[in-house]
């Protein structure tokens, strides 16, 4: 009996030991196999713009979108980019995998060796992908064969070209964003409402409160939106000075959160006597995103803080369900102490871009950049009309997201066309314009026939008081302060950064609703600071600071 | 005349469990009323249990979009190929390891070969290194192949086919019955009950596995339906958190597509709901099967 037991139990043992040998070697044993999978090398062709003279295959994957509205069968694989490369450059591009969980499958495919040609990944994995020797060093690549205009995106964020590079050389092209303009923040107020009131165009911030005062003594509801995670009240915070959610400089020249900064105190205080007053929504500690914007729908609400979207979602919805008169404005944030107001602008990048160090015609990657660059900045005038629309209907651009490095200017440049085309008329002849005539479009269809769809266009870019027309101003006259945190978090935020947020959004949420005296204010950093709020502002200083 | 008398604890009992029931049902109600109801409706939270604007839009989508009906023939087609082979499998494992102690050969090596898979998993990277190394990727089989054999399920078989009286062997050898014979004509026909739930259990398990079918299909035309159910939430989820990241226009259609979700959701739960009623007495007796020792 006993001597059973014992080889019962050696037996489980020996096969538990074995285990994670078995995997090692199949690991190591699928990582080789997967290597040896790529093509020769193609001749390159002498021009930037020449086409190769045999077909060259490139291999990438790809995110699926459902925003995509695939037209005559077309497919992630199949497409107008595609075919256009196929057509310019005589590059078959293929997709290795489609997915919705793009994260996942991109750690599983590194994890497997199984890379293709070139893809998008985030920070960390670029980190590790540099360690592991898998990616190619593109510094001289992208001197040589990077356009013109894509190296002009990165003469304006040199900064951001910087966190593409390790030890000096770059590994990733920074994917950038579409750019400043759009990171500011707004006080949307609804239009009906403060004409039937005759109200002026607030100036200060008491002017914001009076007027939400004025639409819940008038129709009912509640005067000014907030949510449980009070988003709202830290995009109002820059009337006071403060920063909350980026990383600034302070005065003794060290870098510091500005959540915990002390001019936060005086935004609660005064956020907490707004609540007592029932100005902010009463019910705000269970209200998300869904909530507020249902609320903004059914006419609760008049005064809403938010970012450039507003007209988007909930925009349409609020016209159909409110008719056209109610459609919400933006205002700037207006100053609550007398100085001048400075907008937050935090990192924006969604990705780099990454060659394999299996790719034979890394070159080939970069000519399909400088084509999307290309069509992005200088295809208006210089091509067919139709052929530019084909490419940006229906969400297209989805399909290639993998080699999309977009100008930083975009959106600035979008604001400044599609205004001057409205200020000429309605009846612009749009071929100058390029991809931003879809934009004008529904500006013009908002004006004539109260298209719903065309709002979000009108209200961020079209109107008088235009989102993008504010954030120019922010952007023309310097007055805005960037992320000293220009990069990816550092290692302590990354893994306690939502904890140490929760510290301070439930704290805070104590003193606005008056459970805890503003005091406690002092208390809620020291425990954040002991939280990890002290190795993380270390952390920062010696990865950003001067 | 004799009347049942109900005790207090009946009363709190019937209302503990009625409210159970009301919240299990209503999400569902709403789900249903949502589908029908029109997309400005329930961005503005007015529907609740009746649909609000009635349409028929989004069923009509799904007709014609086809994706959705595409999926559901690839779930349809892993239900029914996988639990075949884990029933064939799992009655090829149970029927050995059921015989007493002797009988068979390094039976308790087997025992606890299979039972450390119960315990210890192979960890989601190494595994699927494994299934791309042996080259299922985009295969069916990699979504039916890994789990071919479920342990515990095997188990409850085992432990029934261990419940049937050793005379009906006994007879059948001395008929001139070969060990398959036996386990075909005599043991299969007695463990139809057994079969029965289990292969609910298996059949559940496949229908609603969505993981597997995102790691392994390279394409989502592939997917099977509860991974394409859950691709539709994700990329709403994603879109609503990725403010300035996502294109807005995006943002804007896939409001207008969550009356459509929800449609999805609906019909993705009838096939289970039809085949749970027939099946439910079974999987009651799946909770004490074999857990009677003689």
């Amino acid at each position: 009996m006993w001597d059973k037991k014992v080889i019962a139990l050696a037996i489980a043992a020996v096969l538990i030991l074995c285990f994670p040998g078995f995997v090692g070697r199949g690991a190591g044993a699928v990582g080789n196999s997967g290597g040896g999978s790529a093509a020769e090398a193609v001749p390159v062709p002498e021009g930037l713009w020449d086409p190769y003279e045999q077909e060259l295959t490139l291999t990438t994957v790809m995110e699926e979108n459902s925003g995509t509205s695939f037209q005559n069968g077309d497919t992630y694989d199949d497409n107008p980019w595609y075919r256009a490369f196929k057509d310019r450059f005589n590059i078959n591009l293929k997709n290795m995998w489609i997915s919705n969980d793009y994260g996942t499958k991109l750690n599983l495919a590194i994890a497997d060796r199984d890379l293709p040609d070139f893809c998008y990944v985030n920070a960390s994995q670029l980190a590790s992908l540099e360690k592991s020797g898998l990616i190619m060093d593109l510094t001289d690549l992208f001197d040589t064969y990077a356009s013109d205009t894509l190296k002009s995106y990165f003469e304006i964020e040199s900064d951001t070209y910087e966190t593409g590079c390790l030890g000096g050389r770059l590994y990733g092209i920074p994917q950038l964003s579409y750019g400043n303009i759009d990171k500011f923040n707004y006080v949307w107020i609804r239009k009906d409402w403060k004409d039937q009131l005759g109200l002026a165009d607030p100036q200060t911030m008491d002017d914001v409160l009076a007027i939400a005062q004025a639409f819940k003594e008038n129709f009912g509801g509640y005067a000014m939106g907030e949510m449980q995670n009070l988003d709202n009240m830290n995009r109002l915070a820059v009337a006071y000075g403060a920063h909350p959610g980026i990383w600034i400089e302070l005065e003794d020249g060290t870098l510091g959160y500005g959540t915990v900064q002390p001019e936060m105190k005086e935004v609660i205080a005064a956020y907490a006597e707004w609540y007592a007053e029932g100005i902010i929504n009463p019910n705000f500690t269970t209200t998300n995103q869904d909530k507020l914007f249902q609320d903004a729908i059914n006419g609760e609400v008049g005064v809403v803080p938010w970012a450039q979207w507003f007209g988007y979602n909930p925009g349409p919805q609020i016209i159909e369900n409110l008719g056209p008169e109610a459609i919400f404005e933006p205002y700037p944030i207006p100053s609550a102490n007398g100085a001048e107001v400075e907008g937050n602008v935090g990192f924006g990048n969604i990705g780099y871009i990454v060659i394999s160090n299996n790719c034979k015609n890394p070159e080939g990657v970069f000519k399909l950049i400088n084509f999307w660059c290309y069509m992005m900045d200088d295809a208006a005038g210089n091509e067919d009309l139709e052929f530019i629309s084909s490419l940006y209907d229906n969400n297209y651009p989805n399909c290639v997201r993998c080699l999309t490095v977009i100008n930083p200017m975009t959106d600035y440049n979008q604001y400044t066309k599609v205004t001057d085309a409205l200020a000429k008329g309605l009846d612009v002849d749009v071929t100058e314009l390029g991809k931003d005539a879809s934009k004008y479009n529904s500006c013009v269809a908002w004006l004539t026939k109260q298209d719903p769809d065309g709002v979000g266009d009108w209200l961020q870019q079209g109107n008088d008081k235009s989102a993008y027309g504010i954030a120019k101003e922010y952007l023309d006259s310097g007055t805005y302060l960037k992320d000293a945190k220009w990069g990816q978090d550092t290692a302590t935020l990354q893994s306690v950064g939502s904890t140490l947020n929760d510290i301070l959004v439930e704290g805070f949420t104590q003193i606005i609703i008056g459970e805890k005296d503003i005091d406690y204010f002092d208390t809620l950093v020291e425990q954040w600071w002991k939280a990890g709020g002290e190795m993380a502002t270390a952390e920062i200083n010696e990865t950003y600071g001067n | 005349m004799e009347t049942k008398k109900y005790g207090v604890f009946d009363v709190v009992l019937l209302i503990v469990l009625g409210i159970a029931c009301v919240t299990c049902v209503l999400p569902f109600i709403n789900l249903l009323a949502v589908s029908f109801s029109g997309s400005t409706a329930v961005a503005a939270g007015k529907v609740g249990f009746v649909p609000v604007d009635f349409t028929l839009a989004s069923y009509k989508y799904i007709l014609e979009d086809g994706s959705f009906f595409r999926a559901m023939a690839v779930s349809i087609e892993r239900t029914v190929k996988g639990t075949l082979l884990n029933l064939i499998l799992m009655v090829l494992t149970a029927y050995p390891l059921a015989k007493p102690k002797g009988e068979l050969i390094g039976r308790r090596f087997y025992v606890v070969f299979f039972v450390i898979t119960m315990l210890i998993g192979g960890g989601m990277i190494p595994t699927y290194l494994l299934v791309s190394g042996l080259g299922l990727k985009d295969t069916i089989w990699a979504l039916i192949l890994p789990g071919a054999l479920p342990v515990s399920n095997m188990v409850i078989l085992m432990n029934f086919i261990r419940e049937l009286p050793a005379e009906l062997e006994e007879a059948a050898s001395l008929d001139g019955a070969t060990p398959f014979q036996t386990l075909v004509m005599i043991i299969l026909p007695l463990l139809k009950p057994a079969l029965a739930t289990v292969g609910l259990f298996c059949m559940v398990g496949h229908w609603n596995e969505w993981f597997n079918g995102m790691l392994y299909m390279s394409n989502p035309s592939n997917y099977p339906l509860q991974t394409y159910l859950q691709s539709l939430l994700v990329n709403f989820e994603n879109m609503l958190q990725g403010d300035s990241t996502y294109d807005i226009k995006a943002l804007l259609s896939m409001m207008n597509v969550r009356t459509g979700r929800a449609a999805q959701l609906f019909l993705g739960a009838i096939p289970i709901m039809l085949v749970y009623p027939f099946l439910q007495k079974y999987f009651t007796k799946g909770l004490v099967l074999g857990s009677v020792k003689g």
